[in-house]
């Protein structure tokens, strides 16, 4: 079977995003990454009327620091909304304190991720969200 | 004339001895001179009546011949004057049957009258003379009779002689007994004299120390001893009660010289007339320079502010009513004008029946006092306001710190894993075009910027202890150190020989997150050193510190460090190594020192170089 992995990655920072890319494509860990910049811009992506045409992330990666509407609002949509909220979200952070593992878990995030992504600990949050089949993804597929 | 029983005892002994002797004397002879009449009359009379007879007998044939012969006549004169040998006898007179005279003899004559007829027949004293008239009988026949008188001359001679024999016996033991008592009294009297005198000086001198002299062993001299027994007591408690009194006094003194000093007035209030006794300090209270003559409830009540009368007067009725204590604070009036706070207390004095009747108590000018309680009052509140004011700048400050921290943290680390992960990336895509040295110096950059994270992460972690908040829980040490352990060596590559020798550890009271902290840095530190020995041998362990204090330790066999560096061991940033050979920040002990510290307890090492570390930690009980 072959699922085909679609992450939509919202991360404003183009330095973080450039190496979370890379390492999800180097190794492997998904078909197609959609990058946002902005809190806005995730919304849209599955509210804006032409969700059916597009393709449903198989998981969501989310910084919590974003330009015009910040990452909590978006994950308080997301998973406030029946058509969204079982969609898993793993939040990004900088670090591990007590404060901002606590927030995500207030907020309703899946997992949690420290940047910079990187094989080890995507596939850390992966496991323990049991969404074992995303590591067994088929051959990349030439993004859109 | 004084009355027998008021004599003094001296007179009455005589009076009694003499009295006694000489009425028993007097009793005896008076008895005796009786008794001895009584029998010299009786033989007086016998004798005269034998006499009697005998003339009788020999006058009996001039009587039988007395008409017939004229020598009978003289025959009976003759017999008769045979009476003249008897110089009692004054006359001696016959008388025939008839009773007529026949014949007399009479000693004087016209001294006695011869009496012509004979008296009754028997013994007559009558007056001065014994007259006794006897029968004449002759074979059976009473021929006549004879009457002799005699005078009692004799009886009176006797009686003289005796009396005055008598007298004498009388005068001579009169003498003797007189003698005989003035000797003996004295010997009786004086114990009685003696005690007399002493008890006169005692109350006169009210001196107890004197005691009567013991003489003689009789009742007086049980009396003597007695008394002196009885004085001994009384002086005894005479000296007793006097050191009391004294006592008592010194006491008094020293109470009111304390009252005096305080500034305290005592009184005493009659609770029926309102009257009171108070001591000048009370007066003074009050404004007034000596005591005034009288004082009443009512005056006191006078010089209390009006605001305060009637909750005090409230005080004094219901503690009236109850029996309770009155115990009050007010204003008052002082007659100078000022206004000056006093407390007072007052407390019911029973009288014998148990009745209360008196209250006694103090009132103390406390006015100082107040201002002082004011003044506190004033300080306290502004003192509150402060550390109100002080808290929450220290919790503003605190709160910009945290924020501060957590923002520089967060910004900080962006731009570093920039740099660490395209260094990453040039070294992976790049690596071919890169010589050695290339990707050498690459791969310094990566551990630097590396470093420099942790250097955050750890700079963040000892910024955010001190403003953590301690708690106290029970902590399992031994499980959490366990735990630790098992973490950081699921850590270590897979190599990587480790072996732990977990001793049971005590119990700890503490904040267990700090405590988890300095696990995992001294149990990290030990796998860290290690890392060049074959197998890592760690020990952790705890002993009694000898004061009931547990000290934990965990050694290991590693690198060791120079103990001559040891105090520098614990600073923030020191390091004993180089991070060539071993990575690490230098804050980790020093998370360890911070949080040992405040949980009261302490941190130190030892160690030789090249044969391991012990790192030796207390966690005191903070309940004790």
């Amino acid at each position: 079977m072959n699922h085909e992995v679609i992450i939509l990655l919202v991360e404003d920072n183009p330095v973080d995003a450039e190496l979370g890319i890379r390492a999800l494509r180097k190794h492997h860990l998904a078909n197609r990454v959609i990058h946002v910049t902005d809190g806005q811009a995730a919304i849209d992506y599955f509210f804006d009327g032409k969700t059916d045409t597009r393709a449903q992330p198989s998981l969501v990666l989310l910084d919590l620091k974003l330009p015009k509407v910040s990452g909590i609002e978006v994950l308080r949509r997301l998973k406030s909304d029946e058509r969204t909220k079982r969609v898993p979200v793993v939040v990004l952070t900088s670090s591990n304190e007590d404060s901002d593992v606590i927030e995500t878990h207030e907020l309703g995030a899946n997992s949690y991720i420290v940047k910079p992504v990187e094989f080890e600990n995507f596939s850390a949050a992966v496991n323990n969200m049991g969404l074992y089949w995303m590591l067994l993804s088929g051959p990349p597929v030439p993004e859109s | 004339m004084t009355l027998f029983p008021d004599l003094p005892i001296r007179h009455k002994l005589r009076v009694a001895f003499l009295g006694t002797i000489l009425g028993a004397l007097l009793l005896a002879c008076g008895t005796f001179v009786i008794y001895d009449m009584i029998s010299f009359r009786r033989s007086l009379a016998n004798n005269l009546t034998v006499l009697a007879d005998a003339l009788g007998n020999n006058s009996t044939a001039a009587l039988k011949f007395a008409g017939e012969t004229e020598s009978a006549k003289s025959d009976a004169e003759e017999t008769l004057r045979a009476l003249a040998f008897k110089p009692a006898v004054v006359s001696g007179c016959l008388y025939n049957a008839d009773g007529e005279l026949f014949a007399s003899y009479v000693r004087q004559p016209g001294h006695e009258e011869v009496s012509h007829a004979p008296g009754p027949e028997g013994i007559r004293f009558e007056g001065n003379y014994l007259t006794i008239v006897r029968p004449i009988v002759l074979d059976g026949k009473r021929i006549g009779s004879i009457c002799l008188k005699s005078t009692q001359e004799e009886l009176n001679q006797h009686f003289k002689s005796y009396v005055m024999i008598s007298g004498l016996v009388f005068l001579c033991v009169s003498l003797l007994a007189f003698g005989l008592s003035t000797a003996l009294r004295h010997i009786i009297l004086r114990p009685i004299s003696d005690l007399a005198d002493v008890t006169k000086q005692i109350t006169d001198r009210k001196d107890y120390s004197v005691r009567v002299q013991e003489r003689t062993k009789d009742e007086m001299g049980m009396l003597a001893h007695a008394f002196n027994e009885m004085l001994a007591g009384i002086q005894e408690r005479e000296s007793a009660l006097h050191s009391a009194n004294e006592a008592l006094r010194e006491s008094e003194d020293r109470l009111n010289f304390a009252l005096e000093k305080s500034h305290t007035g005592g009184w005493d209030l009659d609770l029926v007339s309102h009257a009171a006794y108070r001591s000048l300090e009370h007066d003074r209270i009050f404004g007034y320079e000596s005591l005034l003559p009288q004082w009443t409830y009512e005056m006191f009540l006078e010089h209390v502010l009006p605001d305060d009368r009637p909750e005090v007067d409230r005080l004094f009725k219901e503690a009236i009513a109850n029996h309770k204590e009155w115990s009050f604070e007010c204003r008052i009036l002082r007659v100078d004008g000022a206004v000056r706070w006093i407390w007072g207390a007052g407390e019911h004095q029973l009288d014998e029946a148990g009745k209360a009747t008196r209250m006694a108590g103090i009132v103390q000018d406390i006015t100082a006092r107040k201002q002082a309680e004011e003044e506190i009052l004033e300080l306290n509140a502004s003192l509150e306001e402060r550390v109100r004011e002080r808290t929450s700048q220290l919790a503003a400050a605190n709160k910009e710190l945290e924020a501060f921290s957590y923002s520089v943290s967060h910004d900080l680390r962006a731009p570093l894993r920039a740099v660490d992960g395209f260094s990453r990336m040039v070294l992976e895509d790049y690596a071919g075009q890169l010589d050695e040295e290339g990707r050498r110096m690459l791969g310094v950059i990566r551990s630097e910027t590396q470093r420099m994270g942790r250097l955050i992460d750890d700079l963040l972690a000892f910024s955010r202890l001190g403003r953590q908040q301690m708690e106290l829980a029970p902590i399992d040490m031994h499980q959490m150190a366990q735990a630790v352990f098992d973490e950081l060596a699921a850590q270590e590559p897979p190599g990587r020989k480790l072996h732990l020798d977990l001793q049971p550890l005590p119990a700890a009271t503490g904040t267990p997150t700090m405590m988890r902290q300095v696990w995992v840095n001294l149990i990290g530190n030990a796998i860290k050193f290690t890392k060049g020995r074959e197998i890592g041998e760690i020990e952790i362990a705890a002993r009694d510190g000898g004061d009931g204090v547990p000290v934990y330790h965990v050694k290991d066999n590693g690198a060791g460090f120079d103990m001559r560096f040891a105090d520098k061991l614990f600073g923030v940033f020191q390091r004993l190594h180089s991070s060539e050979e071993f990575p690490g920040t230098g804050v980790g002990l020093a998370l360890v020192q911070r949080i040992v510290q405040r949980h009261g307890g302490r941190v130190w090492a030892e160690s030789e170089v090249d044969h391991g570390a012990t790192f030796h930690f207390t966690i005191p009980d903070p309940t004790t």
